[in-house]
């Protein structure tokens, strides 16, 4: 065995340029992989992250109240939200139970006037982290009285930090109400919908300026793990059912994610079987033609006493080796390339006005599944693309292969 | 001469097992660009068309600062002198429509729910000769222009529980910021199958948006219709040139495409990467012929030797290897063609069905199924990328073949 894999070792030292030209395509194709996979990734990463920000791995509404979600009702709303959060924080998996107000309103200063998107927050909570780190001037709301919008939106109402802004929509009993806040924070997230849209105040001051006294519209659920919905959806069934309440796994209620998650995987898996043919036909190639080479040697081997077994362990282990090799110094390449547009990210501004959710900031991401992806199918090409052509040196006859003079 | 391909062709042949390989990589990348094209083609064509048939028209012109501005659909930045405007422009020869419209934010309630909106009050003939409007309408009629009525989309009227006939409470913000409201009759329920549009976009007839929101007869937007969206440009300019400087130094005048920047950008960095990676995979099938073909050479020097002893020059030599890529590449492009062709075809008769839910976030209207639209530049191009990939890949075993002694050639094992 030992002697078999220094054979392996000596072989692969031995032809220099055919191993080079093995370990490149090995080289090239998980770095190529690798770099496409972490765009990916990155992609991915953030957008389920706004995502979960905006609607929590599990979302509870009062019943009826999702179907007319559209036209941000404020009834039915959920009453006992203080005792049901309390409950649920008891579920080992639930890391956090963010309770908000979500309503339409008019925000007013000078003489304009912007449709917005409102949220009334619990501000210790953290669970909208991504705009929390997203604020660019001043800072994220801490008590009553106070709001932060996206830049877009302070630019247009002409508005600074510590400026009064006047909101105007319609209460509970849909009677005309306005509140004052001073604006302390801007944001600016990249998202188009969000910078232009959003506004976050306290939960106590959307309660009394939409007179929800002691209620909520919504609670997002964050869990230890996204995949953990289901089951904890079905953990918490009892407390939702005794408060009359419905509760959506993120799947069913950002069913985009889904399809973008599909939709990603098809686009991989087809990049990466058409890298690893070109790869793979490559490397069968230069091992194809190595083994004809080496006939005599081969007819060699068997004629004083190796079993096909171990001639075929020898050169398989000759394209392991490779592949090992050629797998790290890839993912060496493939990371630096990662961490490079990690740093600097590209930008394209437009892109996000035209998907909802959609970033204007691209940066790779790491996750260690794609590493072990990368990693394996290089490894596992070489393997595979010298199955091959070993298969058809050890079915040659001792006394053929040691007949052949060239 | 005819014998070096005969040479080569046998050579291939011969070669069997190393051949297909190398057809493989080749074909592999031919057949992936061209069924990918033809996809990304229909994708492109589609979106433009429905971009420009649904939101944008050809040409717009706002006043100046009206865009930077645009999210708060001010009425108070206003075109001069509209309707002289819209004459001028009509009477250009590459200009097919014009039509003048008002941008306004508003929200419409059924007396239960009220609902913010995105209202566009339009004229009616006109509209309907720059945008499809007519035939989106799946229930009630079209607008008329003395109509007091709305259109909405059916996902809107899902909402708010209503259908042809009912009424509506229309409110907006006048030009001098206060407060109207209007009862409007919903003539009819529109659907474009994209939620964006479906659910956000309020139609209503300029003559009574002209009153509603106190315009006093001025419009804050002008769409244009120059045939086809490929004839932008050239009606675009047609437009700056006739138009005098003063009037141009009051308004903006912008193609289509100044207001579907995502598409574009999108476009842009989708192609360069594709340019990349299949720039990447082309280099490495070029290298994996090159590595075989130069194997091929050493295995084969006594033949070459052989061969140059019996009188064939070392041009003849070079030419036989040469030959050799030329023919493995002809095969690989025929069967990256056959094969992108099949694919191809089956996208552009079929279509590939994109799920429902991508439309929720999609704000760019595209249709449900996808087809794609195969053209002659994609074979065209895989074609000499194919050959040259394979004269690359032929060139540098050739000129070793060449090199050898024949005495050292005839000398080996």
């Amino acid at each position: 065995m030992w002697f078999l894999l220094k054979v392996a070792i000596r072989n692969v030292l031995k032809q220099r340029r055919r191993s080079l030209a093995i370990l490149l395509a090995i080289i090239i194709s998980v770095a190529l992989m690798q770099f496409f996979l972490g765009f990916i990734d990155g992609f991915m990463g953030d957008f389920m992250e706004t995502a979960f920000d905006n609607i929590g791995h599990i979302t509870i509404h009062a019943t009826g109240y999702s179907e007319k979600s559209d036209m941000l009702p404020l009834q039915p709303s959920i009453y006992n939200w203080k005792q049901i959060s309390k409950k649920l924080e008891e579920n080992p998996n639930i890391v956090s139970v963010d309770s908000n107000i979500t309503f339409g309103s008019l925000l007013i200063s000078d003489l304009t006037n912007l449709t917005m998107l409102g949220k009334g927050i619990e501000t210790k909570r953290g669970g909208l982290k991504h705009f929390e780190e997203a604020i660019t001037q001043g800072r994220f709301i801490e008590k009553d009285g106070e709001i932060i919008v996206g830049e877009p939106v302070a630019e247009l109402l002409k508005a600074k930090l510590g400026d009064e802004i006047i909101l105007l929509t319609n209460d509970v009993y849909d009677s005309f109400a306005g509140g004052k806040a001073t604006l302390v924070g801007l944001f600016k997230t990249n998202i188009a919908g969000e910078d232009e849209y959003n506004m976050f105040i306290t939960l106590p001051d959307s309660q009394v300026l939409l007179a929800l006294e002691d209620s909520v519209t919504e609670m997002n659920i964050k869990l230890t793990d996204p995949y953990l919905s289901k089951p904890v959806l079905k953990e918490i069934t009892p407390i939702v059912k005794e408060y009359g309440l419905e509760a959506l796994a993120w799947q069913e209620t950002n069913a985009f994610l889904i399809v973008m998650t599909k939709i990603i995987d098809y686009m991989m898996l087809i990049f990466m079987v058409i890298i690893f043919t070109v790869a793979g036909s490559s490397i069968i190639n230069t091992m194809l033609t190595s083994i004809f080479e080496r006939t005599r040697e081969i007819g060699t081997m068997r004629a004083i006493g190796f079993s096909r077994g171990s001639i075929m362990f020898s050169f398989l282990t000759e394209a392991l080796i490779l592949g090992i090799l050629g797998s790290l110094i890839g993912t060496a390449i493939g990371s630096a390339f990662i961490a490079w547009f990690y740093y600097h990210p590209m930008v394209f501004e437009n892109v996000s006005d035209m998907v909802e959710g959609f970033g204007a900031v691209y940066r790779t991401g790491f996750t260690l599944k794609t590493y072990l992806i990368c990693f394996c199918t290089g490894v596992g090409v070489a393997f595979l693309g010298a199955f091959y052509p070993a298969y058809l040196a050890v079915k040659m006859k001792p006394i053929d292969a040691l007949r052949e003079n060239t | 001469m005819k014998t070096y391909w005969q040479v080569a062709a046998r050579n291939v042949w011969r070669q069997k097992r190393r051949s297909i390989l190398n057809i493989i990589a080749i074909s592999v990348n031919i057949f992936a660009i061209v069924a990918y094209t033809s996809f990304y083609r229909g994708w492109i064509v589609n979106s433009f068309q429905n971009i420009t048939d649904y939101q944008t028209g050809h040409v717009q012109i706002h006043a100046n600062g009206f865009l930077k501005e645009e999210r708060r659909a001010p009425l108070d930045i206003n075109i001069e002198k509209s309707l002289d405007l819209k004459e001028k422009i009509k009477k250009l020869p590459k200009v097919t429509a014009v039509a003048r419209r008002i941008e306004f934010a508003g929200s419409v309630s059924n007396m239960m729910d009220t609902i913010n909106v995105m209202g566009v009050a339009i004229e009616p003939e006109d509209e309907a000769k720059i945008f499809v409007r007519k035939d989106a309408i799946i229930e009630g009629s079209y607008l008329k222009a003395n109509d007091e009525g709305i259109l909405i989309g059916d996902k809107l009227a899902k909402n708010l529980n209503v259908g042809v006939g009912d009424y509506l409470n229309l409110y907006s913000q006048t030009k001098f910021n206060t407060h109207n409201l209007v009862e409007v009759e919903i003539k009819g329920i529109f659907s474009y199958g994209f939620d964006y549009m479906d659910k956000n976009f309020v139609f209503i007839p300029l003559k009574l948006a002209d009153q509603f929101l106190d315009m006093g007869g001025d419009v804050n937007e002008m769409v244009i219709s120059a045939g086809s969206h490929h004839k932008t440009i050239a009606a675009f300019e047609e437009i700056n040139t006739a138009l005098s400087p003063e009037t141009l130094k009051k308004i903006e005048v912008s193609p289509w495409t100044a207001f579907a920047q995502g598409v574009m950008e999108d476009i842009e960095s989708d192609s360069i990467s594709m340019v990349i990676l299949f720039g990447i995979l082309v280099a490495m099938a070029i290298f994996g012929i090159i590595n075989t073909m130069s194997m091929n050479v050493m295995e084969r020097s006594r033949e070459i030797g052989t061969l140059r002893a019996i009188g064939i020059t070392r041009k003849g030599i070079s030419r036989i290897f040469l030959y050799e890529a030329i023919i493995t590449g002809i095969i690989a492009i025929l069967i990256g063609w056959f094969f992108g062709s099949l694919l191809s075809a089956y996208l552009t008769f079929h279509g590939l069905p994109m799920p429902a839910e991508f439309f929720e976030n999609v704000n760019v209207p595209v249709d449900k199924v996808m087809y794609g639209v195969p053209g002659i530049t994609e074979y065209i191009g895989t074609g000499i990328l194919g050959l040259v990939a394979a004269l690359i890949g032929g060139y540098f075993p050739a000129r070793k073949a060449a090199k050898m002694k024949v005495v050292d050639a005839l000398n080996k094992i």
